[in-house]
């Protein structure tokens, strides 16, 4: 657990609470048919020291995490949740790092693999994720080279001089590599298959290919590329496996692999020691940005085009650096911040260079990334951000309509009724010459009461943003007016009225339902399926945990500590 | 022969019929000449949104709208091909264009429709993989087919385009594409020097070419670690850990196969130009030759909307938000109209390029390949009825439409 004091700075809490989870909830542990003890996640104790991250300039809104410093009891549940899956390819994006790792790599190797499939943004999903024949061969070819590309660092993996490859040496390779490319210890009949492969290659052509081919051969195997969680119980092994890949998209390190070696990671404690280690991580900041870009799609930025004319400034370099500016703030507010939901939604810490400096209204910035704060009347979280509002408005002018469509089902996790057909869906901003501002031109185009019966809905959920313009540049005035920033929400726990976007991200930031929706989110990404109705109450727990305060880090604490992260993967029914 | 047919009722017919349980797809008689018994291919041309119904609908001789009818197409003028069709003129004696046909399972299924359901549904005949449509319920006809004919050494299939939603190897497992010719071009042709022309091979016995035939002993090692993995897996893991297994097999046969086997002669030169024209042209040619060489029997091409520069619509940004979602306003259907030409253009060049490419009987590819046009939606936008099929390819001729289920 984590407490940070005001000024930024995180220590672990000495000592480890356990994170309680009753066995109602969980189906797994003991025998209590007693369905009503409570879930504890931890109480709030400790006191602050370490040096974590530099402070900020200038305080970025945290609240401590859990408010009282009192425990945060989680409803108990009377049906256990779906068990995580079986077996999970791994994703381009852990392919990716676990190769980085595993090869001693200095940077991610450029994997030109398919796109992976998606659900609801995120690409991780365990049923989408298999192989095509384009995978197949795209990964054939990328293995090919990085395999050739590994044995110039031939003293990495054989341990004996050119020419005297004798049995032991191949061995110790393929006992070596091959643990931790399967992330197991391997069999003695995997042991000597691979040095039979090894040998009998190095006779037909040469040491060096022998190398190569048996790296390339580990590589392209089930176990490197699956992650196999079945069984009756998770060894040790397979808990390093989950935990490496739900906090680092990637493959265990070598504490990891001890652990697991001496048996000691199948005790509970020290599982959540490792965890909270692992938090504490620069890997895991790495690991979980995909988690931010993925559940608001902030990569749509990077494919913006902007007026030419209106948005001179606007380059794809510029997208880019609007996309990165969001993961870093997520990334501050998460591992510096010891942030929640909360500061995420409302933190003014800003992160910015060259011209992002000047769509946020300051001076431009130099190369290099700079903290700054923004102003209270303007921006709060990430939703007011470059990214996530260039990435729903069109060359002209921002859509309310998508932005609108975007918080509904990715904030507030709230189903958006369908377009109708044979409306005008045209943009009312192209060849528009009247001094209507964008948001009368909206209303104008959805005032029949046919398009209203939605539309009264959704366009609340983006009106507020009228206050950036299609570039994210914060605005009051547009054609000589000064812009209606108010809205009325219907339905949801957000519903009344709101006047301008820090109102309206405020309000979203106290909301049960969006509290939920994110939290469900993370469960999602972490457990690799999408959630169902047995999982409804681990949602619900986590959600309130969130309302009340906890810490984006807590809450993945209180995930990876759950019976359901150390019971065995179950296939998809 | 070829034919415009109509049938009075939205049927079960073509495009539904396909996917019936994997049976052989239903086509018009297939035969004009005794020794051409079946179409040997399949290319499927895919294409967004919906093709407006009252651009492309064609009446030869005052056909009447309420009737069955069928109408042969060989003997048009090319004024009396509809503005959206007349760009398939060229290539009227091989054609087929269905009137009437809707996506049955699509039109049966609740909402969503259209740009997600349509697509899930469109070439799988299966209801929904996951409640919202998109994820389809299984395969589509090309993979169908393309296990049904591919041989050993060949690729079964080759997906291309830059929008893979229609294309399903099985129950919620869509496939990806290839968007870059050159990159489709090297999955084709897998030489390990990348796309361009051919470089012929050559009798190279160095340690290079032995490390290439490497690269396929290690393909050959680890396929049965597939195998003892999937036995210890539930049905649906186990089913993707084996198909991962037969994909590693096909392409350890792929690679194994020596080039000097391949008979081609002329590659084509790829390359993928940043323009949709440019793309489909380069598809056309890759389709060509990997047919004609043998490396695939089955392909696809997918494309995603076409920027309004693409096929000459002005004042307008986007098809999605400024055309697509209207039948009623004449400009928009102008519009949509052009739109639907300019793929119709690119129809026409998918066939030009397999009839151009001689067969040894003295027929031509597309003598023996089926190539099939279908959409998104159907004629009116967000619908999936009355879609706007074409089929082109040899030895097609207008037997009578059979009711399928």
């Amino acid at each position: 657990m984590y407490r940070r004091s005001s000024r930024g700075n995180v220590s672990l809490r000495v000592g480890l609470s356990c994170v309680l989870w009753v066995a109602a909830c969980s189906g797994s542990i003991g025998d209590s048919d007693e369905p009503s003890a409570p879930d504890e996640a931890g109480g709030r104790a400790g006191s602050s020291g370490g040096t974590g991250q530099p402070g900020s300039g200038g305080g970025g809104g945290r609240s401590p995490a859990g408010g009282t410093g009192g425990s945060i009891v989680l409803p108990s549940c009377t049906q256990a949740p779906n068990a995580w899956p079986a077996l999970r390819r791994l994703s381009t994006d852990e392919l990716a790092n676990t190769l980085r790792d595993l090869l001693a790599l200095p940077d991610r190797p450029a994997l030109e693999l398919p796109a992976d499939d998606q659900r609801e943004g995120f690409a991780n999903d365990a049923e989408l994720l298999r192989a095509s024949a384009a995978f197949v061969s795209s990964f054939e070819l990328s293995i090919s080279g990085l395999a050739e590309k590994a044995v110039t660092q031939r003293s990495r993996y054989l341990n004996c001089p050119v020419g005297k490859e004798d049995a032991a040496c191949v061995r110790g390779f393929v006992e070596s590599f091959g643990k931790r490319a399967f992330r197991r210890p391997l069999s003695t009949a995997e042991v000597n298959a691979f040095t039979g492969f090894f040998t009998k290659t190095k006779n037909e052509i040469d040491a060096e290919a022998a190398l190569s081919l048996t790296l390339s051969a580990f590589l392209q195997s089930p176990e490197f590329v699956y992650r196999n969680e079945a069984g009756d119980k998770l060894d040790g092994y397979q808990l390093a496996s989950r935990l490496s890949y739900s906090l680092w998209q990637s493959m265990p390190d070598d504490e990891l692999f001890a652990k697991a070696d001496d048996g000691s990671l199948e005790d509970p404690a020290v599982l959540r020691q490792q965890a909270l280690r692992m938090l504490e991580d620069g890997k895991t900041r790495a690991g979980l940005s995909a988690f931010h870009r993925q559940w608001l799609s902030l990569d749509r930025v990077d494919t913006k085009t902007k007026d030419s004319a209106l948005f001179p400034s606007w380059t794809p370099a510029l997208a880019e650096a609007a996309r990165e500016e969001s993961e870093r703030f997520a990334a501050h507010v998460l591992f510096d911040k010891g942030g929640s939901f909360r500061d995420l939604m409302t933190s003014r810490t800003a992160f910015v260079k060259g011209e992002l400096a000047a769509l946020y209204g300051l001076p431009s910035g130099g190369a290099d990334w700079q903290e700054v704060e923004l102003p209270a009347s303007e921006r709060a979280g990430i939703l007011t951000r470059v990214a996530f509002q260039a990435g729903r408005g069109h060359s002209l002018n921002g859509s309310p309509i998508l932005r609108g469509i975007s918080v509904m089902e990715r904030v507030v996790c709230e189903p958006v009724p369908k377009a109708l057909d044979n409306v005008d869906t045209s943009n009312p901003a192209e060849n528009n010459s009247s001094n209507k501002t964008n948001r009368q031109l909206f209303e104008e185009r959805t005032a029949p009461q046919l398009c209203q019966n939605c539309h009264s809905t959704i366009d609340p959920f983006g009106f507020a943003f009228e206050a950036y313009d299609t570039a994210g540049q914060y605005r009051r005035e547009e054609k000589g007016q000064v812009i209606d920033v108010s809205g009325t929400i219907k339905g949801t726990d957000v519903e009344g009225p709101y006047d301008g976007p820090v109102a309206f991200v405020e309000k979203l930031a106290g909301s049960a339902q969006a509290q939920r929706c994110y939290a469900g989110h993370w469960y999602q990404f972490l457990s690799g399926r999408p959630l169902t109705d047995a999982d409804e109450c681990r949602k619900d727990g986590l959600g309130k945990a969130s309302a009340e305060g906890m810490s984006v880090l807590d809450l993945l604490d209180v995930i990876v500590s759950s019976p359901e992260f150390t019971s065995p993967g179950r296939t998809a029914p | 022969m070829s034919s415009i047919i109509k049938p009075k009722l939205s049927r079960r017919a073509l495009v539904s019929g396909l996917a019936l349980g994997g049976a052989v797809p239903y086509l018009p008689s297939l035969s004009r000449r005794a020794e051409a018994a079946v179409p040997k291919r399949l290319l499927v041309f895919f294409t967004s949104h919906g093709n407006p119904y009252t651009q492309w609908k064609m009446r030869p001789g005052a056909k009447p709208d309420k009737a069955d009818w069928v109408a042969d197409l060989g003997g048009l003028a090319q004024n009396e091909f509809s503005d959206v069709y007349a760009p398939l003129w060229a290539h009227r004696k091989k054609l087929l264009i269905f009137d009437c046909l809707s996506n049955a399972v699509n039109v049966a299924q609740a909402e969503p429709k259209g740009h997600f359901g349509g697509p899930s549904t469109i070439l799988t005949s299966a209801d929904y993989g996951s409640a919202d449509g998109r994820q389809a319920g299984g395969p589509s006809i090309d993979q169908i087919i393309a296990k049904a004919v591919s041989k050993v050494g060949q690729l079964k299939s080759i997906e291309l385009g830059n929008n893979p939603i229609a294309v399903w190897q099985g129950k919620n497992a869509k496939l990806p594409t290839e968007t870059d010719p050159a990159k489709a071009f090297s999955r084709l042709f897998p030489t390990g020097s990348g796309g361009g022309m051919g470089s012929g091979g050559g009798a190279d016995t160095s340690r290079a070419a032995k490390l290439q035939a490497g690269r396929a002993s290690v393909l050959d090692f680890v396929s049965p670690r597939y195998e003892s993995m999937f036995k210890t897996f539930d049905r649906a893991d186990a089913a993707k850990v084996q198909a991962h297994r037969d994909l590693i097999r096909d392409l350890e046969l792929q690679l194994a196969v020596k080039r000097e086997t391949i008979s081609c002669n002329d590659l084509p030169n790829v390359n993928g130009g940043g323009n949709a024209n440019d793309r489909v042209d380069a598809y056309g040619r890759l389709v060509a030759a990997a047919f004609a060489c043998d490396v695939t029997r089955v392909a696809s091409i997918q494309m995603s909307q076409l920027a309004p520069s693409e096929f000459g619509a002005t004042g307008i940004s986007d098809v999605h938000q400024d055309v697509a979602h209207h039948e009623t306003n004449p400009g928009r259907l102008a519009n949509m109209a052009k739109f639907y030409r300019k793929h119709a253009e690119h129809f026409a060049t998918l066939m030009g390029h397999l009839d151009a490419v001689p067969e040894a009987d003295g027929t031509t590819l597309l003598d023996n390949t089926i190539v099939l046009w279908v959409q998104e939606c159907g004629a009116w936008i967000h619908q999936t009825g009355h879609l706007a099929v074409v089929v082109g390819g040899g030895g097609l001729s207008n037997g009578p439409l059979l009711p399928l289920g």
